[in-house]
């Protein structure tokens, strides 16, 4: 149940109304894990899931974007199948490998819509097919070396065919645009036991995180110049040392070491180059 | 090294290779040239807030479709297009650079010049407009709240900023400010009376220059600009002398009300003779209230004041409907069409709700043409090619084009369809030399 409190000004009388909607929908989720071998595991899971509109999506931002109730939870119906494989787990030398198929089937997707010139209300549009894969390979050499590798490749497809104004949607059955299809993310981490003193525990990392360009708009419209959000390459690297008690520990970690440009899919920068330092005592 | 000298010698036969067919096809048929098209229009399309200019060779034949064609115009809210001189001028409404693009063989458009126009005038949404061919000129009003000592505003100054931009090397210049006076018409009313707040549609006519101007109730900052209550009563125009743009005066009409800016269709057009043509905005939708009676209609300014010309395009059309109008296009010898929204069928934002009027400034006459409803609130421009005039319309559901219609024909039918747009949710919002 939603409720919230409307306005009106008319000829400089303000009168207030509550308002309420209520909404309800039947979620339901199933997941479940076949262990074909002793090292091979098959999961599946399917879901039926709500994402209730948030609340500045219900009472609007008080300026330029207008309250509504008539909004209702975005949904979707998830299918995940994915398999887990360890190999070599005797061995020095270890292996696992993770990967996972997903299908996503969303509707009545929540988007800000302009309803007049700078005038905007949320409303439930677009209903969007998504699907994809994840992998994960991991190594990992005694306890002193893990290396991570993942690859993340979306395919998210347009299925409304008309537009928010009732049109014929022209991008109907093309790529969502402004959303990014293509991700990695590389990890080496290293361990060392005793190193300066005795009993230390410290480690190193490097980490690079690469996303794909994707259009800023759809990618079937226009020929030239057309908005992309540019790929972007992220160093992370860091050490921390834990001194042999135990009780104190020090890290160093370098974010966006060549202080790469990078933003989200609402062109929102985030931040570029930047160090931190921790300390950690534990009294105890 | 092996595999160098292979490569090596692969490149060698592959030239000699390409002699000897080079040395075969000299005495073969000849390839016929590559004949370029030959684009003479330009087209202004809009899907999902991004802008796209294709050009295109005919504007009465063939189809023009944005998939996989055009090149995306840096476009932050809106792009407004103009063209002159062999070059297209593009402005970022939402950063105010100004961008000068010439057509390449590709059919894309090369930058050949770029400035910040919003800077000289203190806004990232300047406004423009060509003044003649080798001016645009840049404008901008700024609103200064005035306080009493319990903070609340109780009057704005508005200071219109002015620049010219020399065309076509994008040098800015003659910065003008003035602060434009609130008529004692314009006092009257809302909180603290209506304020000056945007000027549009400059015209030049002589020594005279004209600004058209939108009046809202300026007393609460908060309030988004659709939602601020504009002035119900007068028409007012800003005119300066040209080009030392000294001597600003408002001058007045009690003869209808609304705005005089235009929207992204001018409001005002000069005549053969040198007189000003000016429409009204007074629209439902808008916070006007119709029912004052207020009408859509044509004045006209000569030596820089309103005559006693009126032409009620409301009444002449005379439809059930109450019709609004934010701009128009003049053809020539009186004739001109006017994108008008009809109130009686939806908002005039976002709804198939507007039709195209053959208006007759010399006769007073007006019809309403028989080309699908559509949404022409943003409508920008039109092109009057070898006595026609061609405009887009692209209705919501229904097929888009380019429409020729002839101004000597009276009749509702009085145009044809040309070029075919995509149609679907794409908007054709001008077409240009």
């Amino acid at each position: 149940m939603q409720k919230i409190k409307t306005t009106e000004t008319v000829g400089g009388i303000t009168t207030y109304n509550t308002e309420s909607t209520s909404d309800s929908d039947l979620g339901y989720g199933l997941a479940g894990s076949y262990k074909v071998l002793e090292n091979l595991m098959l999961n599946a899971s399917v879901e039926k899931a709500y994402r209730l509109p948030e609340s500045d999506e219900i009472l609007g931002d008080g300026l330029n974007i207008s309250s509504t109730t008539l909004l209702r939870p975005e949904s979707s119906l998830n299918v995940n199948i994915g398999f887990g494989l360890k190999l070599f787990q005797e061995n020095k030398h270890k292996l696992n490998i993770d990967s996972n198929l997903f299908y996503r089937d969303v509707s009545d997707l929540i988007q800000l819509y302009q309803y007049e010139s700078s005038a905007f209300i949320y409303i439930n549009f677009d209903e969007v097919l998504m699907k994809g894969i994840d992998g994960k390979i991991q190594y990992a050499f005694k306890d002193l070396l893990t290396f991570t590798q993942t690859v993340s490749y979306l395919n998210p497809i347009v299925k409304s065919d008309k537009d928010e104004y009732g049109n014929d949607n022209i991008t109907y059955d093309t790529t969502l645009p402004n959303t990014p299809l293509f991700q990695t993310n590389s990890e080496a981490r290293f361990h060392f036991k005793n190193l300066i003193q005795k009993q230390s525990k410290s480690f190193a990392y490097a980490n690079l995180n690469y996303t794909d360009e994707y259009y800023r708009y759809s990618d079937i419209i226009g020929k030239f110049n057309k908005d992309k959000i540019p790929s972007q390459l992220v160093v992370n690297c860091g050490i921390g040392y834990t001194f042999p008690k135990e009780n104190f520990a020090l890290s160093f970690d370098a974010n966006n070491l060549f202080n790469e440009q990078v933003f989200d899919n609402y062109a929102i920068q985030k931040p570029g180059r930047a160090f931190y330092i921790k300390a950690t005592f534990r009294i105890m | 090294m092996k595999i160098m000298k292979h490569l090596l010698k692969s490149t060698i036969l592959l030239l000699l290779l390409s002699v000897v067919i080079s040395c075969s096809d000299s005495d073969g048929p000849i390839d016929p040239p590559v004949v370029l098209p030959e684009y003479n229009f330009n087209v202004l399309g809009t899907l999902d807030g991004a802008y796209y200019l294709a050009p295109t060779e005919s504007l009465t034949e063939g189809s023009l479709s944005f998939i996989n064609n055009g090149t995306q115009l840096d476009a932050d809210q809106a792009a407004r297009i103009i063209s002159t001189g062999g070059y297209i001028y593009s402005l970022n409404y939402g950063t105010g650079i100004l961008t000068q693009l010439e057509l390449n063989d590709d059919g894309g458009y090369d930058v050949i010049n770029e400035i910040n126009a919003g800077l000289s005038v203190g806004t990232n949404r300047p406004r423009y407009k060509l003044a003649d061919e080798n001016t645009i000129m840049v404008y901008n009003v700024v609103t200064e709240p005035v306080t009493n000592a319990a903070d609340e505003i109780i009057d704005n100054i508005c200071t219109l900023r002015l620049s010219t931009v020399a065309l076509p090397s994008l040098s800015i210049s003659n910065l003008t400010e003035f602060v434009i006076p609130q008529t004692d018409n314009a006092k009257l009313g809302g909180a603290i009376g209506y304020h000056p707040m945007r000027v549009d549609a400059p015209i030049i006519s002589g020594d005279k220059i004209y600004f058209g101007i939108m009046h809202l109730d300026m007393s609460d900052p908060t309030v988004p600009p659709p939602f601020r209550k504009p002035k119900q009563t007068g028409l007012e125009t800003l005119v300066f002398d040209y080009p030392s743009m000294s001597n600003g005066v408002i001058v007045e009409s009690s003869d209808a009300a609304g705005h005089t800016n235009g929207y992204r269709a001018p409001s005002m057009h000069v005549d053969e003779n040198g007189d000003i043509y000016q429409s009204n905005w007074f629209m439902s939708g808008n916070s006007f209230d119709l029912s004052a009676g207020d009408k859509t209609v044509i004045t006209k300014l000569s030596n820089g004041v309103y005559t006693d010309y009126l032409f009620n395009v409301s009444d002449a059309l005379g439809l059930t409907s109450n019709i609004a109008t934010v701009g128009w296009f003049y053809v020539g010898d009186g004739i001109g069409y006017m994108p008008i929204q009809l109130e009686d069928e939806g908002n005039y934002y976002s709804d198939n709700s507007w039709s195209v009027a053959r208006i007759d400034l010399n006769a007073k006459t007006a019809v309403k043409l028989n080309v699908p409803l559509s949404g022409l609130f943003s409508y920008e421009s039109g092109v009057v090619d070898d006595g026609k005039f061609y405009m887009a319309v692209s209705p919501t559901g229904g097929d888009a084009y380019v429409y020729e219609f002839d101004p000597s024909s009276t009749s509702a039918d009085g145009f044809l369809t040309g070029l075919e747009l995509d149609g679907n949710n794409i908007q054709v919002d001008g077409v240009y030399y």
